[in-house]
């Protein structure tokens, strides 16, 4: 994370606050990815690193995770299924 | 326009002596290089000078020799100026008591010549007295000696 | 980060030296006293050097010597050199169950080495530098893989200005030797780097990026041409969009510089109007020298009306008033007595012509009285020339003497006239002169500014100005354009989807993409918005402070500010702009920059040691006290190297606030203002722990002894 962590966090909570709650617990999981995002950010700024590959790859997650939680059937409830 | 001039074939002349100061004071004679100023040299023409020095020698009432005559011009550059002529036969008529004796212009000129010889140190010790420049001199002079004038009155 | 201990060895004067630094929260200040050529330059260097390496040395480090330059070559060809930081590191950290904010505390110990081989006196060899850094443990310090990584991520920012300041070269960010776009380019970049927002701005572009990737992966889903069509053109309209919000962006920095240059520019035009428009003062200048010319011509003409003076008829007539009325006197006495003119002629004439005289005598031809008169008349006829001549000089005479009667024809009113005139004349020829003169010195007075060629030059940028808004406009437009054409893009990509049923894996994954995109850019957006009017403020708040205390400045400033296009400006009354590099005094750039790095830390949040060689130096004593006072109050930890004149009059503030004072000297300044031998024999630095009221062995100069506000440690 860079600097004045606390403060990036809380204006990325605020921000999370306004996306629409996809599935319950939606918002929390954008935010850990956008954490995600900001440390392969702050890694990459020192030294060279995959960083396209590693925020694609937090995307994918982010929206396997919303395909597996939601869909026709109702995320939850098709992760109760399993 | 011709005017009466009997002194036509006179010659004016002046004591040799003076000459290269009279030249200082007139324009006519300083070089053009030089380019003097009428503060420096206040007369036009010599002729100018040297009628000035007839006045003043006449004031004084003395003749004076010209012992070594430097004759810097004929009585016909007086033709300019008329009211010499008359002033000079008046001079003339007043000094000698004799108003015939304008029927002698070569007496008259003689007078005249021997008053500007009076004259001529008067005019030289006017235009160098004092600290300005002898235009002023000059002027400051003469105020001096014309009655009635500013600015005495 | 704090420091708590620095030991170099062999780098230039510092070859065997350690310092403890004040970790204290409550005093933060750590005092370095130390007089010019002790030093002080070369241990902000050793410091940058072992945190940055070479990147931390003057222009690279590679022309920049590390050994000593007494060097004793017959000792050993090659020179070891080390520097050892040890500092803590506290950090922050989000206990993801509780969501509380735990601070831990680590002790670290940088050790950077290498060594340098000695050719000849002028060339060296430097070998590799290595880096160890180790962390504290129970069991003493262990190596942190990753060494020199790991500290980039500890300091948190590479901006080693920040971190180390020199005093008198501290007007990086405010400084008029390099260009406005220059500077601005400093601050933002120590802005976005401490702020962050660098990192912010990449993560933006790699998001988006993910995004077109994944419609990308339509094609391979095997989605149909509409959606892949779409899918396109989608991608195409965000290159265009992210373009021409770059463009903007530029344009938006390209007219803050211009109103920055177009201001400086009127600033200019004003200062020299107020002192006189150039050209305006030129053409007085000409006209003034035309009248001058004229005035003198006329003098020319009056001095010559003066000369002629002398030739007009008034003047001989004046002198000669006697002669004059003598003359007439005689002259008519004659007329009374008949002599002139004579009229006896047309008499005698007729009495010739009727042939009988008055006496009643014939006359006739012949006749003796015939002939007598006849004779008489030839006579008389002859003579009349010149009695004609003397009537009319008793007319002339007379009129004269007339003449002398009256003032207005006496030539004395004549000399009046003139010598008036003349008068009038040179007084006006003086006054001229003397304004031509002044003209002539205001016109010298501005050699350098053309009003009419800062005129052009405004007029020019104002131009520019003109065109840029025009490009801004269109640019906006069509940012505009593609903005909603990527709505509609986008709303045609979920219609189409549905009906397709593209696979739910891809469309999560884009909706995905586009929320993570939409928290950063919106974060971003007000983090920026947010932070910089923070800084801004905090700058403002420790600039006021710092001044204060110095009345004239104080007097011309009302605020500093760092605008949105990050400039760094202060204002005067009546919301003046005033350059900082040209208005204000080297007090306030100094405080300036020191309040804008305090600021800027303050925002950020990081905790660094602020490390400042020379921060009072052209400072007199109240100014000194509120610097002193605003840097310590708003520093994690303050380092400064003082000079004993700069520490005169702050001896109370630094008794209170100092944890820790030492004092260097240099073996080289003995025996000239070092009083005891340091049996040295190579030149050294030395310390010892004196503070400002006291001095030893060691640091002793010439009249402390004498000093009573001295006094010895023993």
């Amino acid at each position: 994370m860079p600097v004045n962590q606390r403060r990036f966090v809380e204006v990325f909570r605020e921000t999370c606050a306004e996306v629409p709650e996809r599935f319950p617990g939606y918002r929390h999981v954008l935010l850990e990815a956008v954490a995600d995002v900001m440390t392969a950010e702050r890694e990459h700024s020192i030294r060279h690193t995959q960083i396209q590959q590693k925020v694609s790859d937090v995307c994918d997650r982010l929206g396997d995770s919303l395909a597996a939680d939601s869909g026709e059937e109702g995320g939850q409830r098709a992760k109760r299924k399993r | 326009m011709s005017y009466y001039n009997p002194f036509q074939s006179q010659e004016l002349r002046i004591p040799e002596a003076y000459r290269e100061e009279v030249n200082r004071f007139c324009q006519s004679q300083t070089d053009a290089l030089a380019k003097t100023t009428p503060d420096e040299s206040p007369f036009q023409r010599y002729v100018d000078l040297w009628f000035l020095a007839v006045c003043l020698g006449a004031r004084k009432g003395k003749r004076t020799k010209v012992e070594k005559p430097h004759r810097f011009i004929m009585g016909e550059i007086l033709s300019r100026d008329p009211h010499r002529i008359e002033l000079l036969e008046l001079i003339a008529i007043s000094f000698s008591g004799e108003p015939w004796i304008i029927d002698k212009p070569a007496s008259v000129i003689e007078l005249a010549n021997e008053l500007a010889a009076t004259g001529l140190p008067e005019v030289l010790g006017l235009l160098g007295d004092g600290p300005a420049k002898p235009i002023w001199n000059l002027t400051d002079g003469l105020l001096d000696l014309v009655p009635r004038t500013y600015p005495h009155d | 980060m704090k420091f708590r201990r620095v030991r170099f060895k062999n780098f230039r004067l510092l070859r065997d030296l350690e310092l403890e630094f004040s970790t204290s929260d409550e005093h933060p200040l750590t005092v370095i006293r130390a007089e010019n050529e002790t030093g002080k330059t070369t241990m902000l260097n050793a410091l940058q050097w072992a945190l940055f390496g070479n990147d931390g040395l003057p222009d690279g480090g590679d022309l920049y010597r590390l050994h000593p330059i007494d060097w004793d070559e017959s000792q050993a060809k090659t020179v070891p050199i080390e520097v050892e930081l040890e500092f803590e590191h506290r950090y922050e950290r989000e206990d993801k169950k509780t969501g509380q904010w735990i601070e831990n505390t680590e002790v670290y110990l940088a050790y950077r080495r290498t060594t340098e081989t000695i050719v000849n006196p002028n060339q060296w060899n430097r070998a590799t530098d290595s880096f160890d850094l180790m962390r504290k443990s129970d069991r003493g310090f262990t190596p942190v893989p990753g060494g020199e990584l790991a500290l980039r991520q500890i300091l948190e920012s590479n901006l080693k200005d920040l971190f180390f300041t020199d005093g008198d070269r501290a007007l990086s960010f405010i400084t008029s030797e390099i260009s406005v776009g220059e500077k601005r380019k400093r601050v933002q970049k120590a802005i976005r780097d401490l702020l962050g927002f660098d990192i912010l701005q990449t993560a933006i572009s790699h998001v988006r990026k993910a995004g077109a990737e994944i419609r990308g992966q339509v094609k391979e889903a095997g989605g149909t041409d509409d959606l892949q069509k779409v899918a396109a053109r989608i991608s195409d309209l965000e290159t265009k969009i992210a373009d021409a919000e770059k463009r903007s962006d530029t344009i938006e920095l390209q007219l803050s510089q211009m109103a920055v240059d177009i201001d400086s520019v009127e600033q200019k035009i004003a200062v020299a109007s107020a002192k006189g428009d150039k050209e305006q003062l030129i053409q007085e200048l000409r006209s003034k020298r035309d009248e001058l010319a004229s005035a003198r011509t006329l003098l020319d003409r009056v001095r010559r009306d003066h000369s002629a003076l002398f030739s007009q008829e008034a003047l001989p007539t004046g002198l000669l008033s006697e002669y004059v009325q003598r003359a007439g006197a005689m002259l008519n006495e004659l007329k009374a007595k008949g002599r002139i003119p004579r009229t006896a002629i047309p008499v005698l004439q007729e009495r010739l012509e009727l042939g009988v005289c008055i006496c009643g005598t014939k006359l006739e031809p012949g006749h003796p009285t015939y002939e007598h008169i006849k004779a008489l008349i030839e006579e008389q006829q002859q003579a009349s020339e010149t009695d004609d001549r003397l009537t009319n000089l008793r007319l002339i005479a007379n009129q004269r003497i007339a003449l002398l009667e009256s003032d207005d024809e006496a030539w004395g009113s004549g000399v009046k006239k003139v010598v008036e005139r003349r008068n009038e004349l040179e007084a006006r020829i003086q006054t001229l002169e003397g304004e031509v003169k002044v003209l002539d010195a205001k016109v010298d007075e501005l050699p350098e500014t053309d009003v009419a060629f800062l005129r052009d030059h405004r007029r020019k940028l104002r131009q520019t100005r003109e065109n840029l808004i025009r490009d801004k406009g269109i640019n906006d437009a069509d940012l505009r354009r593609y903005q909603q054409d990527k709505k509609q893009a986008d709303e045609d990509w979920a219609t189409l989807s549905k009906k397709q049923k593209l696979s739910r894996r891809i469309q999560s994954r884009l909706t995905a993409a586009d929320d993570m995109l939409a928290v950063i850019a919106k974060s971003y957006a007000a983090i920026e918005q947010s932070e910089i009017p923070q800084v801004s403020d905090y700058m403002n708040k420790y600039f006021l402070e710092m001044i204060v205390a110095d009345p004239q400045q104080n007097a011309i400033i009302r605020k500093a500010e760092v605008t949105s296009s990050y400039d760094i400006g202060v204002w005067g009354p009546l919301d003046r702009y005033l350059d900082p590099d040209r208005d204000l005094n080297g007090a306030s750039r100094r405080a300036l920059t020191l309040a804008f790095i305090l600021a800027l830390t303050e925002v950020s949040g990081t905790k660094a040691p602020n490390v400042i060689d020379t921060p009072l130096g052209m400072m007199s004593g109240q100014v000194k006290q509120s610097v002193l006072r605003t840097a310590i109050s708003h520093s994690t930890q303050l380092v400064l190297f003082l000079t004993r004149s700069e520490i005169r009059d702050c001896e109370e503030i630094l008794d209170k606030e100092a944890g820790v004072v030492v004092t260097l000297s240099s073996s080289a300044h003995y025996p000239k203002m070092l009083r005891n031998d340091p049996g040295a024999s190579w030149r050294k630095v030395l310390s010892c722990k004196c503070n400002h009221h006291q001095y030893c062995a060691v640091c002793e100069r010439t009249g402390d002894a004498d000093n009573s506000a001295l006094s010895l440690r023993k």
